[in-house]
């Protein structure tokens, strides 16, 4: 009897560990079905048209400047080394959902650490991510041109530029609502801009990006109530492009004198209103039903889940758990798109994309021996760029120096051979290293400089990648890869010899690297370049109106910025996207800071 | 007794002080700017700008008004806001709390319903098959890490079943399947190690009371088996695993913080690391104001409990 009970207890047992084990395994509760939600047919062309104007721009310098005087509305095109357009579904590259193809949720992840929910005070892709499909700037990068070489026009819908290239008039849209009802109004606009120039900010609030506009703006006024003015205090060619990264988001005047700031709160004009945000978990939007781009968007809401974890991504891709990866940025990394290439899932598509970031080794220029530009310039030409490929295995790159490759900026190929660390014959680089080394009383190299960055497979990799490369000019390195918020310190305070690091850009303008990098007081000037050639070239370009004319000048400072071997630029970060061939309409631009974020286009054909 | 607990909670008013003052400098030595942190790694920054942020979370101020604000704040049940997010820490936990609990609860679960009868059949059938294969499974359950093991589990549970655990947190009380579906491999992945150590304890322990004589006496008395298994033996030796279980329940409620990585499960874990990774301040004193009050509280258990199974035991 009771080894009989013994048995009948082992078997309820059994069977219960069983039912557990089967219930776990089990299929999830079905997502909820994806309702084709019927949304009005969105027009073809909701926008008034914007035409770029024709008239070419001389060179204009602050001091020979004629009075301003009204103009009329034109466009921005002129200042600005793109064209203005509206976006029209005809550009779409799957074009516009069927009827019953609207709808559905677009389950996606986000990278790194959502800080919070203000825009303006952040420079960090995690917050970037989620928050910027609440927000519409004035008129942002167009999100249906993967060259990044169109401005469109979001609340502004036409803006004038006085012929002294100082006055831009902004026109707003009218009849547009943040989500908790209110209309937008020009003080909105003005108390935004001022915010984001970092102008009357209250104590504790700080301007992410204010050092763009510090010297370059010099006040904003509502002109009526339909129009906003900023005022330049020199003719600046690279306004417009830095005021087309999406972070200038308008926001709501009301709201944030409320709350005090925008960390906690999310009231914009996007296409997507705020639903729920767990940190560390998910952050959930939903469609904007009022929203003034009429038809858009197409899905009824992004929830996006903080999935850190490339095995995890991998796991819940596969499964469908998620329809893509992030849809800004950093999507899924090298290894994991071969392997996803590797198992050639069907339906699954695996895109890779040139982006807007650097992957770079710092030289502390302020320091001893390091502060010799034969020094620098030896450690330059050892840096093999080709071979760094192999030893970094965590990232992907497209060799290129300090703008875009591919860009209007770009040098020739013929030119950047001429410069150092960009030669075709690496032994003759060598020889040329070791030559510049005995030049500056180095004969044999003898050194030992300690490479610091910021812990993790990528900084791994370059200490490897440099440790081998300069032994060959009898350097050697002393790796130091410290956490994140260490390293970060040491950017700030110069503290190190040579230092790795991967920068996302905001800007496809030179004043993306360059400018924040590379000219005296740069906001992450963390090698201390300073040379008098360099800013006077700087300050030339952004004066130059012509676009071609300022790609002339461009280009002589980026011979004299790589010659100087301060930031030594390995490559442009190629990123990959995996995603559900289900997923239409998502498009990648150079830069993650543009409307393509925004994910109004995309909808889902599932 | 009353007096004994109301002694307990007092004897942990100076390990509260010491453990937070302890944990507060701590944070102001290591390397880090929380202001750098804040503006987020793509900022352009500004000496100005900097020392704005500081000066705005009361950074600026000396140590000890820093911590004596704090203090008062905590007595006033108020732990601050998140210097990264803005959000009051309380509804930060609100979040994570539930998970890492229910979390915890699985996998001590799992370990009071595997360990103890893997640690009694492998004590009563020592050096036979069962206590070799019983020893084996605890060993490999030591080595083991629980990372790896998530990993390998999530990996069997794609590549074999094409599932993947349900992504987003669904309470207990409101989606009991999803829950379980959701926190079981996990709970099975952390549960694995407490396995191992609470049988071998198990294991252990029965076997110093299996020779006691009082349960040779208890034997020729003509008791059952199973009684003077569970009564004499199971009790007795219950003491040093009770301890064990409190020891493990607050090292899980801490955070398990690759197996939430990797199953992607915003718990305490993640939210201490982020913190220190980050040095979110108001986060990592609150959590360790936490942790300390659980270590208090379960300690306190623990002790109450020795009462209940050891009689000569008495805190009157």
């Amino acid at each position: 009897m009771g080894r009989l009970q013994r048995c009948a207890r082992f078997a309820v047992g059994g069977l219960a560990l069983a039912g557990l084990v089967l219930l776990a395994c089990a299929r999830a509760q079905p997502t909820p079905a994806l309702s084709p939600t019927p949304l009005p047919s969105p027009q073809a062309t909701p926008l008034p048209a914007v035409t770029p104007s024709p008239t070419p721009l001389a060179v204009a310098t602050p001091t020979s400047l004629p009075t301003p005087t009204p103009t009329v509305f034109l466009g921005g095109g002129a200042l600005t080394p793109v064209a203005v357009v509206t976006p029209s579904t005809a550009a779409l590259p799957d074009g516009e959902p069927p009827p019953n193809r609207r709808g559905g949720v677009l389950r996606g992840t986000w990278s790194g650490t959502l800080r919070h929910f203000d825009m303006h005070q952040v420079g960090e892709l995690g917050t970037w991510n989620a928050v910027n499909l609440i927000y519409n700037p004035l008129f942002e990068w167009s999100a249906l041109d993967r060259k990044q070489e169109t401005i469109a026009p979001e609340l502004a819908e036409a803006w004038e530029v006085s012929p002294d290239g100082t006055r831009y008039t902004f026109k707003l849209r009218q009849g547009v609502q943040f989500h908790d009802g209110t209309p937008v109004t020009v003080d909105d606009v003005v108390f935004s801009l001022n915010r984001v120039y970092g102008r009357n900010l209250p104590p504790g609030t700080v301007s992410a990006r204010a050092e763009w506009f510090a010297d370059m703006v010099d006040k904003v006024e509502a002109l009526g109530p339909d129009r906003v003015v900023v005022t330049l205090r020199f003719p600046s060619a690279n306004f417009m492009t830095l005021m087309a990264e999406g972070w200038h988001v308008i926001v709501p005047k009301h709201v944030v004198e409320k709350q005090g700031d925008l960390k906690t709160v999310a009231v914009g004009t996007g296409p997507f209103v705020f639903k729920s945000f767990v940190p560390n978990q998910s952050f959930e939007v939903t469609r904007n039903p009022n929203y003034w781009r009429q038809g858009l968007p197409y899905l009824d809401g992004v929830v996006l889940y903080n999935i850190t974890d490339q095995t995890t991504v991998l796991g819940a891709l596969l499964t469908k758990r998620l329809d893509m990866a992030n849809p800004a940025g950093q999507n899924i990394e090298p290894r994991t798109a071969e392997e996803l290439r590797r198992r050639n899932v069907p339906g699954m598509v695996v895109e890779e994309n040139p982006r807007l970031g650097v992957y770079s080794i710092l030289i502390q220029t302020t320091k001893k021996p390091l502060d010799d530009i034969r020094v620098r310039q030896a450690i330059n030409e050892a840096l093999n760029r080709e071979e760094y490929q192999k030893f970094a295995k965590a990232i992907k790159f497209k060799i290129g120096g300090a703008v875009f490759p591919g860009s209007v900026w770009d040098l020739p190929q013929a030119e950047w051979e001429q410069l150092p660390g960009y030669g075709p014959n690496y032994e003759a680089r060598l020889a040329r290293a070791k030559q510049l080394l005995a030049d500056a009383g180095l004969p044999g190299g003898g050194l030992t400089l300690e490479m610091t960055g910021s812990a993790g497979p990528a900084c791994d990799d370059a200490q490897e990648a440099m440790r081998t490369m300069l032994a060959r000019i009898g350097i050697t390195v002393k790796p130091a890869c410290t956490p994140t918020t260490d390293a970060r310190v040491r950017e700030e305070e110069g503290r190190f010899d040579l230092h790795y690091q991967g920068y996302g850009i905001s800007s496809i303008d030179p004043a993306g690297v360059i400018g924040t990098h590379m000219v005296c007081g740069g906001g992450r000037n963390f090698s201390r370049m300073c040379s008098p050639r360099i800013d006077e070239l700087y300050r030339q370009q952004i004066s130059v109106l012509d676009l071609q004319e300022r790609a002339k000048v461009v280009r002589e400072l980026v011979k004299e910025v790589t010659r100087f071997s301060g930031m030594n630029i390995i490559g442009w970060y190629v990123e990959f996207f995996a995603k559900w061939g289900y997923v239409k309409n998502h498009i990648v631009t150079p830069s993650r800071y543009t409307a393509a974020a925004k994910l109004e286009w995309v909808w889902l054909d599932k | 007794m009353r007096a004994y607990i109301v002694k307990r909670f007092l004897l942990a008013v100076p390990t509260f002080i010491g453990a937070t003052m302890l944990v507060f400098l701590l944070l102001r030595v290591v390397p880090g700017d929380v202001a750098l942190n804040i503006l987020g790694e793509d900022a352009t920054t500004h000496p100005e700008k900097l020392a704005e942020i500081r000066r705005a979370l009361g950074l600026k101020d000396p140590l000890y008004k820093q911590y004596g604000l704090w203090l008062w704040r905590v007595f006033h049940l108020d732990l601050g806001k998140s210097f990264m997010s803005g959000f009051p820490v309380v509804e930060l936990f609100k979040h994570r709390l539930p998970l890492t609990l229910n979390l915890t609860l699985y996998a001590m679960l799992i370990t009071i319903l595997l360990a103890i009868p893997l640690g009694v059949l492998s004590a009563i059938r020592q050096d036979t098959w069962v206590d070799y294969v019983a020893r084996v499974f605890a060993v490999l359950g030591l080595s083991i890490p629980n990372f790896w093991l998530g990993l390998m589990i999530l990996t069997v549970l794609v590549l074999g079943f094409n599932w993947f655990p349900p992504l987003g947190y669904q309470p207990f009380w409101r989606n009991p399947v999803g829950n379980l579906q959701q926190l079981l491999w996990p709970a099975v992945a952390v549960g694995t190690a407490q396995v191992a150590i609470i049988a071998r304890m198990t294991r252990s322990a029965m076997l110093e009371v299996l020779r006691e004589d009082y349960v040779r006496t208890a034997r020729s008395k003509g008791l059952r088996e199973r009684v003077v298994l569970l009564r004499h033996v199971l009790r007795n030796a219950s003491l040093p695993i009770v301890t064990l279980l409190g020891v493990e329940f607050t090292t899980l409620m801490s955070g398990v913080v690759v197996t939430e990585t990797v199953f992607s499960l915003p718990g305490m874990g993640r939210t201490v690391i982020d913190g220190l990774l980050t040095k979110d301040y108001p986060i990592i004193e609150a959590t360790t104001l936490f942790i300390i009050c659980l270590v208090v509280l379960v300690n306190l258990l623990v002790d109450l409990c020795y009462a209940w199974l050891d009689p000569r035991i008495s805190y009157g």
